[in-house]
Order: structure tokens, then C-alpha cells, then sequence
């Protein structure tokens, strides 16, 4: 019998997540985590994750936020995330730690923006070194799934919480064989245990409230205090870990160290590459070894200078911007007098193979001098400076001016089409704020895209007010612009709602055009509260499908009292011009939204050549009504000529393939009531 | 160690085909036909339908150490014959190594890759089709290949194996499944032999 799996590094923190009982998992969609939530949202749907809540808050602030409360209340969490997420989580990383939450969190490792990168590299979770959490690297998939169960056993014991880290897709999409304990030794492993300082009805306390200097400086002396006794920690669960598993673990590991003269100190799986370039230079004759910071924060000195105690020279690996591991090295060693040669490599996931360390290793071999700093190694500068001019991918001419041929949307899609449209009215005094979305995708890597306006690249919270920055800058330098929104459902309904609703109120001079394909597309298809009642996606698999109904939107931007708000569909293209004229008329007045319907054919899994059709029988079947609001005037502005059952728009798609005809009588009937309230919203406003 | 890249498409199924490879062939104790250490990974980005997507297959004695894509394969399985026309998808391949091409025709048609590779063809489209896999815009052929696989890659895994295989690891359309794979088992073309 098969006493190992081969799974993902997802997969395999999922499984040590599920096997560890979580009681609530919060969690927001971001590459390259989301095969961790959606094997969790697998679990639950299944049954075989029994007992717990799964939440898909609408932003990672929320997802800690939840585990804030839900910590507080004394049961066991967990979430997952990754780059820009964990940023966007950073003031709620260092609240959970000063409440001494033992809340368990998988980063999976990937570069940070701007510009958008979504390979490997550990800068997102080594600038949170300073927040107060126990992180911890693995190098393998065995070493995920061990290390999460791992962590839940250091966060109990220290109330303190541990980051999980991994790198992205080199261990998140990569298959290999791990061996998994069985639930009843995990049980073991793991034991419930009541948290001191859970809230207890019967005893009420307040938790967090404003303390005074001393009080608050001796809160913080006694988590200094706690943190550095980490290593004893570690050490405990480590043993019992062993015992459970039979696997070892330590804080610091090391690879033919014991008579090496020259040693590479690493992390995460780089450092099996460092394994391999020690082997080699082994059989060269070079005295080399190598370190593994398993545990980085708290920073192992103690264990470190132990593992080094022999080197002459460590090499400091950064596969991350800004030197962290060096610094930390340096300042370990700083008493030791051993030479410490920086080296940055891997940033933004360009490949790090053996040749390349071997260089590393020969020239700091050779150095007499050490550099003062990290020296950045991998990537040939280019023989000529590159061009300046933003290239098209295809050389064809195209029917629009302002969207070039070659963007890299999937077939079928219609998010390209509805850009192309708002680009055709808007022309080419248009400026683009672009936040996370299919078209960060869409728009190309640089130096290639097909849109031949400015476009700036913006994080996913934030399209509503970097457009606003570019409205009140045109306006300063007199500049004839139109600044365009130009976002996804999920970062309009969800994360960027609150960015919206200020710009909203504020009257920022934009135009904010939302293209809805109802579901976190980009990343695969997880729901968002675009998402329509009863739909499965990745993160509402059947039969857990999703219970609430889809954000009114519509209503939410027309109670802001703006110029003008509007709903448009792709397959009604003369309509949805007419409302863009209009937005485009009313310059000067405050924010104009438009919420546009753009199907996705794999997300709403469909034939690519049926996206437009579905556009059109979504209207047809009074699914997604044309309306519009223009200054405080209600209007439908499309009448079906032809009356469609909402039928023939749910049954040719896959995500609606579970919902039973009274599934769709109730669907029918909450399209009929909103049609209902449209029509009153023009007759009397 | 034994390389295996897939050359396919978006919504293909390459992905799946290549995580079906790793778990196959993997068994610890590393019996014939079997390897203790496997690896399988996608191509590293953005998921598009449609676009040029590899993935890569690791097979060996030892740890694997390294990770991501491989430049050298040892074999290689085009699951659509259009990327023959667009992209070398003989990059990196050793000569004489396997390159087994989903398509209608014998690997004749292939002569810029015949005498330098071993070609091998099969009509996965029609037949992963015929079988009620996938849609016909998009049949979905991975175990399709995977029965021609087996029959023209020599690396010890029989016909009855991955049946019992596929049997045990696909809930879905398990008999289809089985019965594509044995249909290409049959019909694969190697040019040398009509195996059918």
C-alpha cells in the first residue's frame, strides 16, 4: 500500500490544513494560492472537512480580520494567501500577533508590484519580518505539509502566530510525493486545547483596548520576551513531531557543513539547487556546504553561528529584493569574523540553476575583498538599451484605433470587446487606472500591448481613486484627459468597493466602467458577490453552491447620487455606446458608472462562440436588465422585444448544469420582482 | 532521469495528463515500470484557454532536486498538431527521443522530425471524441494519449496497468475513459508498422 500522495504544495497544505480541524478558514483568491482554498472549499463541500466555516471575505484584510475575531472567540483558523494579499493584510498581521492569536497562515511566495510579477520570489513575506509572527520556509512539498501541521503546534504553545511560507508554483503547482499521517496521529499531534485568554461570556473582558505607556510597554516586553524563546518551542514540538512522523526538523539545517570552508546559507526550495551545486563542487574538491533557514523569524543567530561555526566564507542568498537574508547574516556574524558575500538572484522568478550558484560560490571563493553589499546575479544586462516604443504583438492592422491586434485575452472573450467599445467612444484623450483584473493579463507584458492609450497598473483595491489621481493631475496640468476605471466584479463589488464608493461621494471626474463576468475569473473562477445565486465555482463547488445572490450594484452606485449610472450588456452594442456618450458628456460633474455584463466562457463554462449569446439571452430573459439612472432619472432603456424564459440562459451553461426547474422558478421570479422595481423606478423617479 | 514534456493548449487537459503520468508511475519501492521519485508541474503563469501551455514530467531514481521547466526532454507529447506549424516542439528534444503527436495523420507528415526523432502519431481528437470526451470543439485527450502512450514509450507500465489505473483514479466517465485509452492503444502509428 501507498503510504505517500503526490500532490501539489497547495494540495498538501490544504490537506495538513483540513487534517488540523480548523473550526473557521477565511480566505480571498490571489495567484498562485487559490489551489489551496478551493481543495479546502472542495473539503467542505464534500463533507470531509466537517465542523468548519468557510468564508470567501471580499478582501485578504477581511480574511485576517475574520481569523481576528474568530481567534479571539478561542477556535483554531486558518488562511492562505500570497504577494500582494499579505501587503494588503499587513495592518491586521501585526494586530493578531500583539493579541497573541495563534493563527496559522500559508504565504505562497510570489513577487510584489509594481509592475506586476506573479513568479516566484520571497520579498512579500520577508518584508513582514517585523510584524511579530513565527515564519517558517519550506523546501518541499513534505516539508508544506509538515510544517503546517507544525506551526499549528508552535502558535498554540507560544501564542504566537506562524506564516507558512512556499514557494510559488516551483512547490504550489508542482506535483511530488508526500507522506501524510493519519488523521487520528494528527489528532494526537494537535489536541484541542483551550486558549487563556479566549473570550468567555461568562467572565467578559475587553480585548485590545487603548493601554496606557507602562501597560502597553509591558504587554511588548513580554512578547520580546516570549519570541525569543522561540527556539525552545520549536525544539518541543519539533520532538513531537518526530515522534508522530518520524521526520526531523530544526530552525537552521545543514548539508556537508561539518569540515566545509565555504558555505551557502538558503531558503525555501532554492534550496535543493544549493544541495545539488554543494555536490559538485564536493566533487571538484571544494571544501562547500550549505544552511537552510527553515525558520526565519524569529531570526535562529544562536543556531545559525552554531551550523557556521567551521566557515571561513557564507554566502548570503537573497532570492528576494532588498538583501534581507544578507542583513540578517551579516548582523548574526557580526562577532564572528567570518566574511559574509552577498548574492541577490531569482527575483521575479527568473530560474535559478546550478551554474549560477557555482559562479557564486567561485568568486567568493577567490574574492579577498568582501563586497558591501548584495551583488545581483542572473540576468545579462541588455547588449542595446531597450526600445522605447510600446510594440503591438501582431503586425495587422486593426479595425479599431485605440486596441491593437495580439492581446492575450482567452477565446471567446468579452472583456476585450467591452474595452474595445469604451475605447472607440472615449478616443484618445482616454487614461486608463487598470486594477488587478483578467485584463492585467489581457493588457500584455511591457514592452508589448495592444492598448494605445496611457495605462497604469494598479493594485487590485484601488482602480476608482488612482483614476482620481489621474483626473485631478490632468486637471493641474490642464491636460485634456478622460480618466477611465477600467475594472473587474471583483475588484468593484468586493475589494475595490470602498475605493469606489469615495470617489463616488467625493465626485472624483472619472469614469468607472465595471466588466462583470460575475466571478474572480483571473484566478481561475472563485466566487464574488457578482457571482449569481446558486452558481458553482471553484471556491462554491457542488453542492455547496452559492446561496446569497448577486450585489445590486446598480443601485448601490445610484444611491451615491452620481451624474450617472448605468447597466449595459456586451451583446447590446448601440446601447451600451449610448450610455458611454452620455458618461462621457457629463465632464466635470463627479463619477460616472457603467456596469457592463461580459460573459466568460470558461468560467461560466459555455462554448466560446456562445460568450456574445449569452450576453444577449441575459437581457432577453430580464436576468440582467438594461437600466440607467441619470441624474436621479430612473430608466429601462432596453424592452425585450422578444419574451425569453430565464431558462434558455441558465441551461446551456455548466455552472448553472446542478439548478433543478425550481431552482430556476425561484430565479425567475427574483428576475421578475427586479424588473418589477425598475419599472416603478421609472415610473415615479 | 527521465524528462516527458506535453506541448498543448489551453483546456486541453496536459495539466491532468501530466499529473496522471506522475502518479502512474510512481511507487516507492520503485518495482519495474515504476519510479520512487516523480515530479509533475504546468507551464508557470496565468491560466488562458486556448494559448500555448506545457507541462513537465519528471521520472527518477533519486530525490528530484530541481524544479519548473526542463530545457532537454527525453519525450514529447504534442496534444495538438496545429502547435507543429507555430512552435519547435522538438525545442530541446535529444535525438532519437520519443515525440508522439496527436494527429489525423501517420508521422510521414512529420518528415522534418522523422530519421532525427522517433515519431509516433494518433488521431486522439476523433477518437477522445468518438468516446464522449470533452466537447467537439474541445475533446479533452489525455487519456487518450495516454493509452498510445503506453504502447510506443517502453517504460513499463502495460495497457491492463493503466486501465486499472484510470479505473482507480478517474471518477468521471471512467469506462470512456478506459475504452479511449484501449482504442489508441490499438491504433497508434509509429510509421514503421501498422500496429492496426
Amino acid at each position: 500500500m501507498r503510504t505517500r500522495s503526490i500532490l501539489t504544495g497547495s494540495e498538501a497544505a490544504a490537506f495538513a490544513a483540513k487534517q488540523s480541524r480548523p473550526r473557521v478558514v477565511s480566505a480571498y483568491p490571489i495567484t498562485p494560492q487559490t489551489g489551496i482554498i478551493e481543495k479546502l472549499s472542495e473539503y467542505v463541500a464534500s463533507g470531509e472537512l466537517a465542523g468548519c466555516q468557510f468564508v470567501p471575505v471580499e478582501s485578504e484584510h477581511s480574511a485576517l480580520a475574520l481569523l481576528n475575531g474568530a481567534a479571539q472567540a478561542g477556535v483554531r483558523t486558518f488562511t492562505a494567501t500570497s504577494s500582494h494579499g499579505l501587503l494588503y493584510m499587513h495592518e491586521m498581521i501585526h494586530w493578531v500577533a500583539g493579541a497573541r492569536l495563534p493563527i496559522v497562515m500559508v504565504n505562497v511566495n510570489r513577487a510584489i508590484g509594481s509592475p506586476w510579477n506573479i513568479a516566484c520570489d520571497r520579498t512579500d513575506s520577508l518584508s513582514q519580518r517585523d510584524t511579530g509572527w513565527i515564519q517558517l520556509y519550506a523546501a518541499s512539498n513534505q516539508e508544506v505539509y509538515d510544517l503546517v501541521l507544525l506551526a499549528y503546534r508552535i502558535a498554540e504553545a507560544s501564542l504566537i502566530p506562524v506564516m507558512v511560507c512556499f514557494d510559488g508554483f516551483l512547490l504550489s503547482h508542482t506535483k511530488e510525493p508526500v507522506a501524510t499521517l493519519a488523521d487520528e496521529i494528527v489528532d494526537t499531534f494537535l489536541p484541542v486545547r483551550a486558549m487563556p485568554h479566549a473570550i468567555d461570556p461568562s467572565d467578559p473582558k475587553a480585548f485590545g483596548a487603548a493601554s496606557a505607556p507602562e501597560y502597553y510597554w509591558r504587554l511588548k516586553r513580554r512578547f520580546a520576551d516570549d519570541l525569543a524563546r522561540t527556539p525552545r518551542v520549536f525544539r518541543t514540538a519539533a520532538t513531537a513531531f518526530t515522534r508522530a512522523s518520524g521526520r526531523a526538523y530544526r530552525p537552521v539545517d545543514t548539508y556537508r557543513t561539518s569540515d566545509a570552508e565555504i558555505v551557502m546559507v538558503a531558503m525555501g526550495s532554492t534550496w535543493r539547487i544549493v544541495e545539488e551545486t554543494v555536490d559538485q563542487l564536493r566533487m571538484e574538491g571544494v571544501r562547500a556546504g550549505a544552511a537552510k533557514l527553515t525558520q526565519f523569524r524569529p531570526f535562529p543567530d544562536a543556531a545559525l553561528r552554531a551550523a557556521l561555526a567551521h566557515a571561513k566564507k557564507v554566502i548570503a542568498l537573497d532570492v528576494n529584493q532588498y538583501a534581507i537574508i544578507y542583513d540578517e547574516i551579516r548582523s548574526a556574524l557580526s562577532e564572528t569574523g567570518v566574511s559574509v558575500f552577498g548574492y541577490t538572484a531569482g527575483v521575479g522568478g527568473v530560474p535559478i540553476g546550478s551554474p549560477l550558484l557555482l559562479d557564486m560560490f567561485r568568486e567568493a571563493l577567490l574574492q579577498k575583498k568582501v563586497p558591501r553589499r548584495s551583488l545581483w546575479r542572473g540576468v545579462a544586462e541588455p547588449e542595446s538599451a531597450p526600445g522605447r516604443k510600446v510594440r503591438t504583438m501582431i503586425p495587422i492592422k486593426s479595425s479599431s484605433p485605440y486596441l491593437a491586434p495580439g492581446h492575450r485575452a482567452c477565446v471567446g472573450c468579452t472583456a476585450s470587446l467591452t474595452l474595445r467599445h469604451v475605447l472607440d467612444v472615449l478616443g484618445a484623450r482616454t487614461q486608463i487606472a487598470l486594477p488587478a483584473s483578467c485584463w492585467s493579463i489581457i493588457a500584455g507584458p511591457n514592452p508589448y500591448t495592444p492598448v494605445r492609450v496611457p495605462l497604469v497598473h494598479c493594485p487590485f483595491e484601488t482602480a476608482a481613486v488612482t483614476a482620481g489621481g489621474l483626473a485631478r493631475a490632468a486637471s493641474e496640468l490642464g491636460r485634456d484627459a478622460t480618466a477611465l476605471a477600467f475594472a473587474g466584479d471583483g475588484g468593484t463589488f468586493d475589494i475595490g468597493l470602498q475605493a469606489l464608493s469615495g470617489a463616488a461621494e467625493r465626485g472624483e471626474d472619472v469614469i468607472y466602467i465595471c466588466y462583470d463576468n460575475e466571478a474572480y475569473m483571473n484566478t481561475g473562477g472563485q466566487r464574488s458577490s457578482s457571482t449569481p445565486r446558486g452558481a458553482a465555482t471553484e471556491t462554491t463547488p457542488y453542492p455547496n453552491t452559492k446561496p446569497q445572490g448577486k450585489k445590486n450594484m446598480m443601485k448601490i452606485m445610484a444611491a451615491h447620487g452620481i451624474p450617472y449610472a448605468a447597466t449595459a450588456s456586451i451583446a447590446h452594442a448601440d446601447d451600451f455606446r449610448a450610455k458611454l456618450e452620455k458618461a462621457n458628456a457629463y465632464r466635470g460633474q463627479g463619477l460616472r458608472f457603467i456596469h457592463v455584463l461580459a460573459p466568460c466562457n470558461p468560467g461560466w463554462k459555455i462554448d466560446p462562440g456562445e460568450s456574445l449569446r449569452m450576453a444577449h439571452l441575459a437581457v432577453a430573459s430580464l436576468a440582467f436588465p438594461l437600466v440607467e439612472c441619470d441624474h436621479g432619472k430612473w430608466r429601462i432603456t432596453h424592452r425585450p422585444d422578444r419574451a425569453v424564459d430565464l431558462a434558455e440562459y441558465i441551461r446551456p451553461q455548466g455552472r448553472f448544469a446542478h439548478l433543478t426547474d425550481a431552482d430556476i422558478a425561484l430565479a425567475r421570479a427574483a428576475a421578475l420582482s427586479s424588473w418589477e422595481e425598475f419599472e416603478k423606478l421609472e415610473r415615479y423617479f | 532521469m527521465i524528462r516527458i514534456r506535453i506541448n498543448g493548449r489551453g483546456g486541453q487537459g496536459g495539466k491532468t495528463m501530466a499529473e496522471l503520468m506522475a502518479t502512474m508511475y510512481y511507487s516507492e519501492s520503485g518495482e519495474a515500470g515504476t519510479y520512487p521519485h516523480v515530479s509533475s508541474a504546468p507551464t508557470f503563469g496565468p491560466e488562458r484557454r486556448g494559448s500555448p501551455v506545457d507541462a513537465f514530467i519528471r521520472f527518477n531514481e533519486a530525490p528530484i532536486r530541481e524544479l519548473g521547466p526542463f530545457a532537454y526532454p527525453d519525450i514529447v507529447i504534442v496534444l495538438d498538431e496545429v502547435l507543429t506549424r507555430t512552435t519547435n516542439v522538438a525545442a530541446g528534444l535529444k535525438e532519437g527521443g520519443l515525440l508522439l503527436i496527436n494527429a489525423p495523420h501517420g508521422p510521414d507528415t512529420f518528415s522534418a522530425y522523422q530519421g532525427r526523432f522517433r515519431v509516433a502519431t494518433i488521431d486522439a481528437d476523433r477518437i477522445a471524441a468518438l468516446h464522449g470526451l470533452g466537447s467537439r470543439a474541445t475533446p479533452i485527450v489525455n487519456t487518450t494519449l495516454l493509452g498510445a502512450f503506453v504502447r510506443v514509450a517502453g517504460l513499463g507500465v502495460t495497457i491492463d496497468g493503466l486501465a486499472a489505473f484510470i479505473a482507480s483514479e478517474i471518477k468521471k466517465k471512467t469506462e470512456a475513459n478506459i475504452a479511449a485509452a484501449r482504442h489508441a492503444y490499438a491504433c497508434v502509428c509509429t510509421g514503421k508498422e501498422e500496429t492496426s
